[in-house]
């Protein structure tokens, strides 16, 4: 079982191991964690978009697609930057918390796994409900987090803090997609 | 790195190698009819920055595959992406990218092709109006009874186009609901364009639902105008035409077919699946 998935089944433990490991980060170490989830978002929605995976689609769309680690690292930043207690550098904190990639990223497959595998196009209603999972898990790994890396006192609220940025920014991006805030706002009657 | 995951990468990477290596269906050649050209156009695509999946330089590789001439990027009121794809493709080989929107207000989505500036979505009618103000067509989008209400006749009216074919349409009881609103909207315009499109987002692909149009040159504003003149056909999945008597005539007697929905080859769908994978054997081991 690799870190991640240690760090995915115990989260508690691993993230304490971890912070003892090593304090400063490693940018190389990093870059890598994010390819992988730039890999997984790209052969993902090339799949889901195409029925096909290259290696020119995949770099394409995970390019194209890599705001949402944008969004993912200004909500990291919001509570890893300003937490005192944490006893390891921002680079390794940053590093650790994308050890915790594992729920979204085998949500983000499923899909393209069901497709290709089975020939079973898994519906909207089916993907929203399965996303109930990743999400759960990830609130139980980044309070863990909270705990053991950042040190934090009151690690709900850096997990609500967290999740407000993140959801905040995502929902930001919506709005933009389906026709802007003025037009959000019309339909709610304001 | 462990061997396993070595392992792993090694059959992400063959994997994508594969994808790479499948050879593209050939390219069609429009077709021609006397002076006009007889071409495949999608009127209503959605692309990504957007609620669209694919960015504009893959969307129109997709629509290429798909065998259409042309397609209208129609994002909800915005025409950034659109413009930016335009400016991108200039005239280099490929299906045109014609700038739209999709103005979408409270109880209307209209399809707007042919712009160059964002459309106020407050009301149909004004829209409309702007629209034409641009010299661009208005399409009355996927007109079900939840998109209907923003509508009265004197609005139906100074319609340009009524999307006749969408892969909704399959779903009841919108099928019937599109035929009811289209037939009202001839009645009250005769010869209004009779539009199919995909309303790609990210299921299915470019072109499932598809418009054929009699224009005078391959070009934007050639395509805009046939629309305007009514010379169209909707194609739908099934392979059904409605709409211009001359138009459904040339592309029966062209033999042209429904667009097939996507099917990977038995190649692309394995290579994807060995991509897949070799990934989550990579996110596990």
């Amino acid at each position: 079982m690799n870190i991640d998935v240690q760090l995915a089944v115990s989260p508690a433990s691993t993230f304490d191991r971890l912070v003892r490991a090593r304090h400063t980060g490693s940018a190389v170490a990093l870059a890598g964690r994010l390819l992988l989830t730039v890999a997984v978002v790209g052969v993902s929605v090339t799949i889901d978009a195409t029925g096909r995976a290259s290696i020119g689609l995949a770099s394409s769309l995970g390019v194209a697609w890599s705001f949402v680690f944008v969004i993912q690292a200004v909500a990291s930043a919001t509570v890893i930057l300003p937490a005192r207690g944490r006893e390891v550098t921002a680079l390794r904190a940053f590093e650790l918390w994308c050890h915790a990639h594992v729920p979204w990223s085998l949500w983000l497959l499923l899909p393209a796994l069901t497709a290709t595998v089975l020939g079973h196009k898994l519906g909207d209603p089916q993907l929203a409900g399965l996303a109930l999972v990743p999400l759960g898990w990830t609130l139980v790994l980044l309070s863990a987090f909270a705990r053991q890396v950042l040190r934090a006192r009151r690690p709900l609220l850096v997990v609500a803090v967290h999740q407000a940025v993140l959801w905040g920014l995502a929902v930001c991006y919506v709005t933009y997609a389906v026709g802007g805030w003025d037009r959000m706002l019309a339909e709610i009657g304001l | 790195m462990s061997g396993a995951r070595w392992a792993s990468l090694a059959l992400c990477a063959a994997g994508l190698l594969a994808g790479a290596l499948e050879p593209r269906p050939p390219a069609r050649e429009p077709l021609r009819s006397g002076a006009h050209w007889l071409l495949a156009v999608d009127f209503h695509v959605h692309g990504f920055p957007g609620d669209g999946a694919l960015p504009p330089w893959v969307l129109r590789d997709e629509a290429a595959r798909a065998g259409l001439d042309a397609f209208v990027l129609t994002n909800h009121n915005r025409v950034s992406t659109a413009r930016a794809a335009r400016r991108m493709f200039g005239d280099t080989p490929g299906p045109l990218v014609i700038v739209g929107q999709e103005v979408t207000g409270r109880g209307f989505h209209i399809v707007a092709a042919g712009l160059e500036e964002r459309v106020d979505w407050t009301s149909a009618a004004a829209a409309i109006r702007a629209i034409h103000a641009q010299k661009g067509v208005a399409i009355a989008a996927h007109p079900s009874a939840a998109y209907r209400t923003g509508w009265d006749e004197a609005t139906i009216a100074l319609l340009d186009g009524v999307e006749r074919a969408h892969p909704s349409m399959e779903t009841p009881p919108a099928g019937s609901q599109f035929a009811e609103f289209d037939a009202h909207a001839a009645a009250l315009k005769p010869g209004i364009a009779f539009i199919g499109s995909s309303d790609y987002h990210v299921a299915q692909t470019p072109g499932f639902c598809r418009t054929w149009v009699l224009a005078r040159e391959r070009s934007a504003d050639a395509i805009v105008a046939a629309v305007r003149e009514g010379r169209t056909a909707a194609m739908d999945m099934a392979g059904q035409l409605y709409g211009n008597a001359d138009v459904v005539r040339l592309v029966r007697a062209a033999h042209l077919t429904a667009p097939r929905p996507r099917t990977p080859t038995v190649w692309s769908r394995t290579a994807a699946a060995v991509v897949a994978i070799g990934l989550l054997l990579l996110i596990l081991l």
